[in-house]
């Protein structure tokens, strides 16, 4: 494994520590963008290594949509300068989300050695990181009331079902990458109108908000 | 013999001379990126001339502690560039007297006396920055110290010429585990060292500053010294960073004047790529709150926590 994707994969995992403890819903959404760069890098950076054609496109589609196209959406659907800044409503506190997110990736990581496993492009630490990478998306949404930062979370452990993928697959046909991405697409896009339509009557994300009826 | 204690002067001179104008880069860069023109790179040594020809004045009720703390703070990172690998990737003659928490207890010193002289004087801004500074010190030790043990794990040993050795000859420079060092370790400097986002260097407001506050008394030749040292520490803490953890090329093996000169020069470009950074980082970010220091070094700590997990699954 070269040094680019050792770095790239580690700094992945930063990045989803980062969405963690995110505090505004803009610096979430910037968050998601630099983990799919990187994610997309960390895709080009194989492609350079093994000249596997399929894994430059996925790099490019990658960066393109995850990391350009889908924080703008979501960064238009929730503009609006002062809702952006705000800092956003939890249920679990910034730093025991740290020691639980800690906890998490220790999972992650345990069970990445337990596996069965053969390297091919990617090494063994990195399938742990991945799965880590899961485990923190998935907790980013249930541990945060905001549904910007519910939806960050989400596509934050998709990405990181990619890069399970990318370790434990990495020849895995063009088709089925490009439906992964266009699958994205299609659940922003839904999940973007509803997050707009929320912030247009209640004038809030906080998803808390939606088990008071109102008439 | 006497080679190697010429090598070592060289170091040490290296560190004295260019740790100023590191400031001054940082300083220049920054004020680039804000479209202001900034001061000159050379800067901090015009205002170390200054004030060395300035008097010095201390206050009546300050005792031997304001006076020697001065002379501590500016020694400490001095005795610590001796035990780092600053130019030669061999060790030279005294490199083994210290190993990394030893070194790192050397510049703990500095920080230590300069808290005292900030209390001594019995200014409540001093109080507030010495006070504060131990938050940040004592919440960046659990890093430092697991950031040692993943060190030691890798190398098999703690002092700093052997770490770089063996990270620079084995495959462990490219592990996800020593990735986790390199960032949780940066951002261990940054607060040490008191830059943004801890603290911010530049700041004129008494109220929010940590490391600023602790030198108001000071004055004339004693001013000098310490922020003097206090560049220093910035410079010999990055010194670590980039010659034992992310980029041990370019230093001497030999012990000849034409491979100083290599690595003074290599060493200028790593310093010049790493003010960058630090510039990059201070104009992206704003201070963040003194209540949410700890996260940040709890965060750093998660960090080189799954490193130490990361490199013993490994194994």
């Amino acid at each position: 494994m070269a040094l680019a994707e050792a770095v790239l994969a580690t700094l992945i995992l930063i990045a989803t520590f980062a969405l963690l403890i995110a505090r505004q819903v803009r610096g979430a959404i910037n968050c998601y963008a630099a983990q799919s760069i990187l994610l997309g890098g960390l895709a080009i950076a194989m492609f350079a290594g093994s000249r596997l054609p399929h894994l430059l496109v996925l790099g490019l589609l990658t960066i393109g949509i995850k990391g350009i196209v889908i924080p703008a959406v979501v960064r238009y659907q929730v503009r609006g300068s002062s809702y952006q800044r705000r800092e956003i409503a939890y249920y679990v506190g910034f730093p025991t989300a740290l020691i639980l997110g800690a906890g998490l990736s220790l999972v992650g990581l345990v069970a990445a050695s337990r596996l069965p496993f053969h390297p091919y492009l990617l090494s063994e630490p990195v399938l742990g990181l991945a799965i880590a990478v899961i485990l923190l998306g998935l907790f980013t949404t249930m541990a945060r009331r905001d549904a910007v930062l519910q939806l960050a979370g989400l596509l934050a452990a998709e990405n990181g079902l990619l890069l399970v993928g990318l370790v434990v697959s990495p020849e895995l046909g063009l088709l089925i990458e490009f439906a992964l991405v266009l699958d994205v697409v299609i659940g922003v896009a839904v999940m973007g109108f509803l997050i707009a339509r929320m912030h247009e009557t209640v004038a809030s994300t906080d998803t808390s908000e939606l088990s008071r009826l109102r008439g | 013999m006497l080679a190697a204690a010429l090598g070592q002067c060289v170091a040490v001179a290296t560190v004295l001379l260019l740790a100023p104008l590191l400031k001054g880069v940082i300083d220049n860069l920054k004020a680039k990126v804000q479209s202001r023109r900034g001061p000159s790179p050379f800067q901090p040594y015009f205002d170390l001339r200054k004030l060395f020809r300035k008097e010095r004045s201390a206050s009546r009720d300050a005792s031997w502690v304001f006076r020697l703390a001065p002379y501590v703070a500016f020694t400490a990172p001095i005795a610590f560039a001796i035990l780092i690998p600053v130019l030669t990737a061999a060790p030279l003659s005294w490199a083994f007297m210290a190993d990394m928490v030893g070194s790192g207890f050397v510049i703990g010193v500095g920080g230590y006396f300069t808290n005292l002289a900030a209390m001594d004087s019995a200014s409540p801004y001093g109080g507030l920055g010495a006070s504060r500074s131990r938050l940040v010190s004592s919440l960046a030790e659990p890093t430092l110290i697991l950031i040692f043990f993943a060190i030691g794990f890798i190398s098999g040993g703690t002092v700093p010429f052997v770490a770089n050795n063996i990270l620079y000859t084995t495959s462990a420079l490219i592990s996800p585990s020593h990735a986790l060092i390199a960032v949780a370790f940066f951002m261990v400097v940054l607060a040490e060292a008191g830059r943004l986002p801890i603290d911010n260097p530049s700041t004129s407001q008494e109220l929010s500053m940590i490391e600023g506050s602790r030198l108001f008394e000071y004055s004339g030749p004693d001013q000098a010294l310490m922020e003097w040292g206090g560049w220093m520490k910035l410079f010999v803490l990055l010194i670590v960073w980039l010659n034992v953890l992310i980029a041990p090329d370019g230093l001497a093996t030999q012990l000849t004047v034409s491979a100083f000169a290599i690595a003074i020069a290599s060493l200028a470009v790593k310093m010049l790529c790493a003010a960058l950074l630090i510039v990059g980082v201070e104009s992206a970010l704003a201070k963040i709150r003194i209540l949410r220091v700890p996260e940040y070094l709890g965060g750093t700590f998660v960090l080189s926590f799954l490193a130490v997990v990361l490199y013993s699954l490994g194994r």
